[in-house]
């Protein structure tokens, strides 16, 4: 670890100050206050997401996936700057060479000093019958940019409540942004959604077991009004994706039956 | 169907929290599991009978009984026997249900007989439950074993206990490793989930998408037509050693998709391979052999990469569950956790994240009759027990997070 | 200026203006010529400064010197040639020129980057703003207009499309 950071640390040279926010599973995330290359920038905070070697998988296997993955999410975060109505973080450098990715930052701090992910958030609303609406409406609005993301044809691949950040708008009002698109991928296929909102569902009912059900409610309506706002109300294309992330659901039961 | 009774006795509570000892302070949140006296005022003895899949497992554990010191952690489980009969099938065949089923009544009544004796048991009057696989598990083999258990709780008027599976193994890997509360990858023949403790249940945080880690080996060896002794997966793990390691790997796919992962695709895809290899060059494939027809890789090189390639998708997944809950302990249990290779490239994981990796070895990773003794005794102790046979009844679907996990807050 | 990654690497950037046609540079001049119509913004600039120093040391310098790796960097493609001749100077080159020098830092030769008879105005967004073609500019990253309507906008979209460029 720490000779992962000295390493990161090499590479920026001293000339970037970085500090340690997170440790990913396949990433760490550092912040720092020195724009990539432009001098005049000088006020903001920049997010750099570094993909270390990981020790544990074959050379050969780690070269590729890193590769991949930084890749594969940059070209997703410049795909996403084009498609209206998805709120992303905005790509700024990328060194695909050595596994670095410049973003700008997304998210702040909750009332109780958490970061302001849909996880943290969830959490700490939960004991609160007063944020009920709120809630809701940040649920929906959730589940709306899944919805224009797939309607884009693109699935994110790692949907959890981890990698939704919330951004203050107002007193009580928070702006979903999703992040985290080192599994996304190009893909009309209905399977590869229905496997998207599955994964999703699945995480919500892992980790916010006791309010799971209405979650997932408003997660879904949001995402279904996506589909009503692209393609028309009761289109084929909404019906398609449900049938699916029912039948992988089903799948799933089915898969419990051997010990 | 599972009541839950939590016993919190008060006045253990107010004993513990005039202690300023800051570990003891901790534990003033456990759950006193000592509610119930065992049958000789001492210690408990409970049998085991695990039987869901090709292994009949008997064992039988004794647990101390701690009424004035009720706040342990772990419950210092010492296992009396642990008997293990394994049902092979032929090259090339998996196991049925019918002959699996017929396997297990052919040896239960030995393996128990043997087990007692082992313990100096003269019969199982002493013992304070039996316990049995409820399930998740193929219906034939689990019904022959439940029958026996009735039978003895009848014979003997001990009252039984219905197990479900995964928390058997999670329940005996914390007791032999100590890993308070880890990730657990729970990695057999027929399931693969990464699973972490919260709010009185073990959650499924991360599970395959379609065919389960040991069975997709299984299919693999069946392929290749190796012995399945002792196990198809032992077998691949000792041929992946013999790979020449400078050479390249064989790439296949890599499907990790968030916390969740798929194998069916690899498994095709490694299959085809392995078929086109027993081909020869007449199979055209150039990735297997040369322009004048000279192997370029080989059946090891081929179990080599597979392991590789599932192993790293695990160690994801795993790795992804740790950072969104927020733990550093990981617990590998089940059938396949006893490969060498993937507890080594958990440890680097580990190691790297400033955690800690806990595996056990083949007597209690692989199915074994004392992990459903030491899950089944928690749930005595707890004062779950079957009230009625129709509670007994097998089930082949039984998940995880369907269990009520009363001894532990 | 320099980038904080790059601190060994002294960069200067002229803007002139209203150079006249006989005092262009010769294109083998020892200082990278661009024409100034083609640049949106100075973030656009120093975008292609960074990628073409990441590329040139993680991967492979691909034209002759750094200050050719940014007009290489600048453009959506990895066509050298048509790199030169839609960044750089043609026949169509209005009158404004960009130069910008690359040098060691502790190089002491100063390189005479001057255009005479150009006037030699401050490299910033505003002045840029005066001499930019955006129609060229868009049909140069092929962007279309639906997607390019909003100012800062199109700068995002040019900036991915320089950063992702031939990987």
């Amino acid at each position: 670890m720490d000779e992962i950071v000295t390493g990161v640390e090499h590479y920026l040279t001293e000339n970037v100050p970085v500090k340690l926010i997170s440790q990913g599973a396949e990433a760490l995330v550092f912040e720092t206050s020195v724009h990539p290359y432009n001098p005049n920038k000088t006020d903001e905070t920049y997010i750099i997401k570094y993909r270390p070697q990981k020790a544990y998988r074959h050379p050969q296997i780690d070269k590729t996936l890193t590769k991949h993955r930084t890749l594969g999410e940059s070209r997703c975060l410049a795909k996403l700057a084009t498609m209206s109505g998805i709120n992303a973080p905005q790509l700024i450098a990328c060194d695909p060479y050595n596994g670095y990715i410049w973003q700008s930052k997304i998210g702040g701090l909750l009332p109780n000093g958490e970061f302001s992910n849909l996880k943290n958030y969830l959490w700490f609303n939960k004991n609160d019958p007063y944020s009920t609406i709120n809630v809701e409406n940040v649920l929906i609005s959730v589940g709306k940019q899944i919805g224009i993301l797939h309607c884009n044809q693109y699935v994110h691949g790692d949907l959890t409540s981890s990698n939704i950040v919330l951004e203050k708008s107002g007193l009580n009002n928070w702006i979903p942004f999703l992040i985290d698109f080192g599994l996304s991928s190009y893909s009309t296929l209905v399977e590869d959604k229905g496997v998207d909102l599955y994964v999703l569902e699945r995480a919500i009912l892992s980790t916010h077991s006791s309010f799971a059900e209405n979650y997932n409610k408003w997660l879904l309506k949001g995402y279904e009004s996506a589909y009503n706002e692209f393609y028309g109300a009761k289109s084929s294309e909404l019906v398609q994706v449900l049938k699916k992330f029912e039948e992988v659901r089903l799948r799933g039961r089915k898969r419990s039956m051997i010990g | 169907m599972y009541s839950c009774f939590t016993h919190l006795i008060p006045t253990n509570r107010t004993a513990t929290q005039s202690s300023t000892n800051k570990t003891k302070y901790h534990k003033l949140s456990m759950v006193n599991i000592n509610g119930i006296k065992p049958k000789n005022g001492s210690y408990y003895l409970c049998l085991g009978l695990e039987g869901s899949a090709n292994k009949l497992g008997v064992g039988i554990i004794k647990q101390s009984y701690n009424p004035d010191f009720p706040e342990k952690e772990f419950t210092d489980t010492e296992i009396l026997s642990n008997i293990r009969n394994t049902y092979i099938s032929p090259p090339g065949e998996g196991f049925m249900p019918r002959d699996t089923a017929r396997h297990h009544r052919n040896w239960i009544v030995r393996l128990i007989r043997e087990s007692l004796d082992e313990c100096g048991l003269k019969d199982l009057s002493a013992v304070d439950c039996i316990c049995f696989t409820r399930g998740p598990g193929m219906g034939a083999p689990l019904y022959s074993v439940v029958v026996v258990a009735r039978a003895l709780s009848l014979l003997y008027q001990v009252p039984l206990v219905g197990v479900n599976h995964c928390i058997g193994h999670i329940e005996m890997g914390r007791e032999i490793t100590h890993a308070a509360n880890p990730v657990v990858l729970y990695v057999s023949g027929g399931n693969t989930q990464v699973i972490a403790y919260s709010e009185n249940r073990y959650r499924i945080f991360g599970e395959t998408l379609d065919i389960a880690i040991g069975n997709c080996l299984d299919r693999f060896a069946r392929t290749l037509k190796i012995s399945n002794y002792p196990s198809p997966g032992y077998n691949i793990e000792q041929l992946a050693k013999k790979s020449d390691r400078s050479k390249e790997l064989v790439e296949l796919p890599y499907t990790v998709k968030g916390m969740d992962l798929s194998m069916s695709g690899i498994l095709a895809f490694v299959d085809r391979l392995a078929k086109d290899l027993f081909k020869g060059p007449k199979s055209g494939n150039k990735k297997l052999f040369s322009k004048s027809g000279e192997p370029l890789v080989t059946v090891e090189d081929l179990c080599y990469s597979l392991q590789e390639h599932l192993f790293s998708m695990l160690v994801e997944i795993t790795e992804r569950a740790m950072a969104h809950v927020g733990s550093s302990q990981v617990l590998i249990v089940g059938g396949v956790g006893c490969n060498v290779r993937l507890q080594e490239m958990m440890g680097l994981m580990c190691r790297d994240r400033k955690g800690m990796c806990y595996s056990t070895d083949e007597r209690f990773c692989i199915d074994n009759g004392v992990m459903i003794a030491q899950a089944g005794l928690l749930q005595y102790r707890m004062g779950d027990v079957v009230q009625d046979f129709k509670d007994t009844v097998v089930t082949q679907k039984f998940r995880t997070d369907e269990v009520y996990v009363s001894w532990r807050d | 200026m320099i980038i904080p990654q790059f601190p060994e690497l002294e960069i200067t950037i002229k803007l002139f203006k209203n150079c006249p046609k006989e005092s262009f540079p010769p294109i083998d001049s020892n200082f990278g010529i661009i024409d100034a119509a083609n640049i949106y913004s100075s973030n656009v600039l120093y975008a292609a400064i960074y990628k073409a120093f990441i590329e040139s040391k993680y991967l492979k310098m691909r034209t002759k010197n750094l200050n050719s790796e940014v007009l290489l960097s600048l453009y959506a493609s990895t066509n050298i040639g048509e790199a030169f001749r839609q960044i750089g100077l043609n026949q169509n080159t209005t009158k404004n020129i960009i130069t910008i020098s690359i040098t060691d830092k502790n190089s002491t030769s100063a390189i005479d980057q001057n255009i005479n008879g150009g006037e030699c105005v401050e490299f910033n967004d505003a002045n840029l703003a005066e001499v930019r073609d955006v129609e060229k500019i868009k049909s140069i990253y092929k962007l279309n207009q639906e997607l390019a309507n909003d100012e800062h906008d199109l700068e995002d979209l040019i900036v991915n499309s320089i950063q992702l460029r031939g990987i």
